[in-house]
């Protein structure tokens, strides 16, 4: 019996106590769950240790400028496991702050050139409406009376003044019920397509199950044929 | 204030003299008819021995005050005489409209009185009007009632006026002794001397009160007085007690007559009226009839022999003195009670419920319907790979046409960076997404750069790519598997733009020096990027990041179907030049490989498909129970 042969009976057994929650909690459940965990953080702990060594180590071997290069994010490292005691934690205050501060810089930066302005860019395009015709125009203006809607549609003030009221309640108001109508497309979008994802992994693994069978039984077939 | 009759200063209130110009100023004041004693106007009782100075009868202080006039100035005396009564204005109406005899018609007698006048103005009221004649005179007999004081009837009663009334003994002029006629009735003809006015013979007399001041002869006339008689004529007068005859009162002391006065009118006698004691009178006499226990002097203490003090307040200065409780039985219901709490204190504590406690009450029912949807979502999983159903098509995605067009334009050894981000949890469904495209990307010629964010993801992409290359022997020149990169959007920035400083995560060789990262240095140096994610988030950070280090990038993605409604959005924009998405795309991408594996994904889709028709079928029916007979719970 090969390695690929156990892994594949392994994988479909375990594939198996997974799917017996269908008849509710149950140990065998348990049994697959509490392993899936364990595999899963024991194997994120060595593949982080493996990588954090494999490039600090030999930076820190060679007589090249990556040596001092190497040793700051070391010692930085070093400092912040002093936060696994309480005593000494605030040690490693300054690698807390230096992880947060550059992991938000570059995240919100991020976002501001790469999502925000070529999305509002591309959304507020008329020339790219025009150039694809009609269906175009159509789809920038849904998209335009749906954006714009679903912001209104969390204006929650009212000005005070009554005539100010009535014609804030005639526009903004319709056009933020409008925009409800807009959110509850999306949510029910997303729901579909997470039940739809949901559904994707269901089938492949009763595919699997059912290759894994055919596969074992073929193996214990021949291996005993 | 006090206004200077002289100069017209305004002085303060009680000063003897003008502070202008020296001129003693008129004392001014509500002198009491008990005590004597003169008290600022306005008081309503004295200060001194708290009689009443106007009459009870008086009207309220609103109208009192709507009705006087500003005083006059000189005089800070009220300009309405205080005490008037109704009984006196109409007196004083009547004498007006009489035929008055010039002034120059006043008796000598009353003209020489003016001399020694107090210098009050002539034009003030007489305060003295408040104050029964007879009192004040006994106050301050060497001065009389100012003669210039102009309203006569403001010292006769009503019950003189009223001839009919038989009250005329008790009249205050009685009071006043021969020489001392009232000037103020001078506006009043005069009969000849000694004899009684014609109106006035007419009047008949109450008895008199015994004891009392008035205790005359009915048929004195003291209307005499009001004649003008002069003092030299007693004859004329009726004898009426002197002065000096008088009961000396001290102040506070009320006459003995007064003492002995009904409260109310004296019931009819014979015919005859008693004398009536005008209102305003009775309301001076103090109400000392309400006798007041002495109270009892301090026999202890520092104030010993002091009478009137404070008692000592029971209950506010001493401790309340809990009542003992009684020994009693206890009531039944105390008794119910006190078993309980014992019982529930003699219970073992309760275990917090476990899981499968919480599970084992659940209904049967809710298990056997778990287990049946099971049961039908198997079933049609299952049914395509049995039966083959006419579900599927050929399914359409130009995106992926498009990606496939993009991969075939690739150069021949061009590095491609290659984003792993999904783990073997999702690996069934972006295993046949990354999968045709991986196997493009090789026929190409490209080298793959494999970097993630994923713990497993190295490892998952390791095994998809070995299984993916024709000869093994090639993988150091085709692949290159840099590994985990820690730090989110700062790992995958770093990443960017030092691939080379890397090491490789199957060989441990530095990046630099494996075949695959030739001329490979940073982003800009590979001629494609393609992002393999299952969730949106990691799409998102690749294509931010990306957008930062090198704008003008070519990036192709293969998301899962999931992924797919926020990736359309950065295809619609240009930031992503193709894309294969979920079951469809890959499907699709087969196809236009031709690598021979349609029977899969044809199984893949129809399955897909008739899941999502059961489930909603399913959603349907357990709504349907829902309202027919779930609601009643």
């Amino acid at each position: 019996m090969t390695a690929d042969l156990i892994g594949l009976l392994v994988g479909t057994l375990l594939t198996l106590l997974v799917l017996s929650y269908i008849l509710g909690d149950n140990p065998l459940y348990r049994l697959a769950l509490h392993l899936l965990v364990g595999a899963t953080v024991g194997y994120g702990v060595a593949v982080t240790t493996v990588t954090v060594f494999r490039t600090v180590l030999p930076a820190l071997q060679s007589n090249s400028p990556d040596r001092v290069r190497a040793l700051i994010p070391l010692v930085l490292g070093i400092l912040l496991l002093f936060k696994g005691f309480p005593r000494w934690s605030a040690w490693g205050n300054f690698s807390t702050a230096l992880l947060v501060g550059v992991g938000a810089a570059v995240a919100a930066s991020g976002a501001l050139v790469g999502t925000i302005i070529p999305q509002t860019a591309a959304v507020g395009s008329l020339n790219r409406w025009l150039q694809e015709g009609s269906t175009g125009l159509i789809n920038g203006l849904i998209v335009t009376v749906g954006t714009i809607g679903a912001l209104l549609a969390f204006a929650f003030a009212l000005p005070r003044q009554p005539a100010l009221r009535r014609i804030w309640n005639g526009s903004v108001g319709v056009w933020g019920q409008v925009g409800r109508l807009f959110l509850l497309a999306a949510f029910g979008t997303a729901f579909g397509t997470a039940l739809t994802a949901s559904l994707t992994v269901l089938v492949g693994r009763v595919y699997a199950v059912v290759m894994g069978i055919q596969q074992i039984i073929t193996a214990t077939g021949a291996g005993g044929g | 204030m006090i206004y200077c009759p002289k100069c017209g200063t305004a002085n303060r209130q009680g000063s003897k003299f003008c502070n202008e110009c020296g001129t003693p100023l008129p004392a001014t004041g509500l002198r009491c008819p008990m005590c004597g004693a003169l008290n600022p106007v306005g008081n309503l009782y004295c200060d001194h021995c708290s009689a009443r100075l106007i009459p009870a009868e008086k009207v309220s202080p609103e109208e009192e005050k709507s009705e006087r006039p500003s005083p006059p100035k000189g005089i800070s005396l009220p300009s309405v005489p205080l005490g008037e009564e109704g009984w006196l204005s109409e007196l004083r109406a009547e004498v007006e409209a009489l035929d008055l005899p010039p002034e120059e018609e006043i008796p000598e007698w009353l003209r020489e009185r003016e001399a020694p006048a107090a210098p009050a103005a002539p034009e003030a009221p007489p305060l003295e009007a408040a104050v029964p004649e007879w009192l004040r005179e006994r106050e301050a007999p060497a001065a009389p009632a100012a003669p210039e004081a102009p309203p006569p009837e403001a010292v006769v009663p009503e019950w003189l006026r009223e001839r009919e009334t038989p009250a005329a003994p008790a009249a205050p002029e009685a009071l006043s002794p021969a020489e001392k006629p009232m000037p103020s009735l001078a506006g009043i003809p005069v009969s000849p001397a000694g004899e009684a006015p014609e109106w006035l013979r007419e009047v008949e007399f109450a008895p008199p009160i015994p004891g009392g001041p008035f205790a005359q002869p009915p048929e004195t006339p003291t209307a005499d007085i009001r004649a003008g008689a002069p003092p030299e004529e007693p004859a004329a007068v009726p004898p009426i007690l002197p002065v000096e005859e008088l009961p000396v009162l001290s102040p506070g002391e009320i006459p003995d007559w007064l003492k002995e006065a009904p409260e109310e009118a004296p019931p009819e006698l014979g015919g005859l009226v008693p004398a009536e004691i005008p209102q305003w009178l009775r309301a001076l006499r103090p109400r000392e009839e309400v006798t007041v226990e002495e109270e009892p002097a301090e026999t202890e203490g520092f104030l010993v022999g002091l009478r009137g003090l404070l008692p000592i307040g029971k209950g506010l200065d001493m401790p309340p003195t809990a009542q003992p409780l009684l020994p009693r039985a206890p009531s039944p219901a105390a008794v119910a009670r006190a078993e309980l709490l014992q019982g529930l204190l003699s219970r073992p504590l309760l275990t917090p419920p476990t899981i499968a406690a919480r599970e084992v009450s659940r209904p049967t029912g809710w298990t056997v319907a778990r287990f049946l949807v099971g049961l039908i979502l198997l079933a049609a999983i299952l049914l395509p790979m049995m039966v083959r159903l006419p579900l599927s098509g050929l399914p359409t995605a130009p995106t992926a046409e498009a990606l496939f067009a993009m991969v075939n334009q690739l150069p021949g050894n061009t590095p491609v960076l290659l984003a792993w981000e999904y783990s073997p949890a999702e690996s069934d469904e972006m295993d046949r997404v990354a999968r045709p495209l991986i196997e493009h990307l090789l026929r190409r010629g490209a080298r793959l750069i494999v970097v993630s964010t994923r713990l497993e993801g190295p490892a998952a992409a390791e095994a998809l790519l070995a299984s993916r290359l024709a000869d093994p022997s090639e993988r150091s020149q085709r692949i290159a598997n840099l590994g985990y990169l820690p730090g989110q959007a700062a790992g995958v920035r770093e990443a960017l733009e030092n691939l080379d400083g890397r090491t490789e995560a199957i060989t441990g060789l530095p990046a630099s020096q494996t075949e695959a990262m030739a001329g490979v240095h940073s982003v800009a140096d590979v001629g494609m990027v393609v992002v393999l994610a299952a969730q949106p988030d990691d799409l998102k950070t690749w294509l931010e990041q990306i957008s930062i280090a090198n704008p003008n990038m070519p990036v192709v993605a293969g998301v899962s179907a999931r992924t797919e409604l926020i990736s359309t959005p950065y295809l619609t924009a240009g930031q992503l030049g193709g894309m294969v998405a979920g079951l469809t795309g890959g499907a699709v991408y087969e196809r236009q490989l031709d690598t021979g594996r349609g029977r899969e994904y044809e199984y893949y889709l129809t399955s897909l498909g008739v899941a999502q028709l059961t489930v909603a079928a399913l959603m349907v029916i357990g709504a349907l129970i829902f309202l027919v007979g779930g609601r009643k719970r």
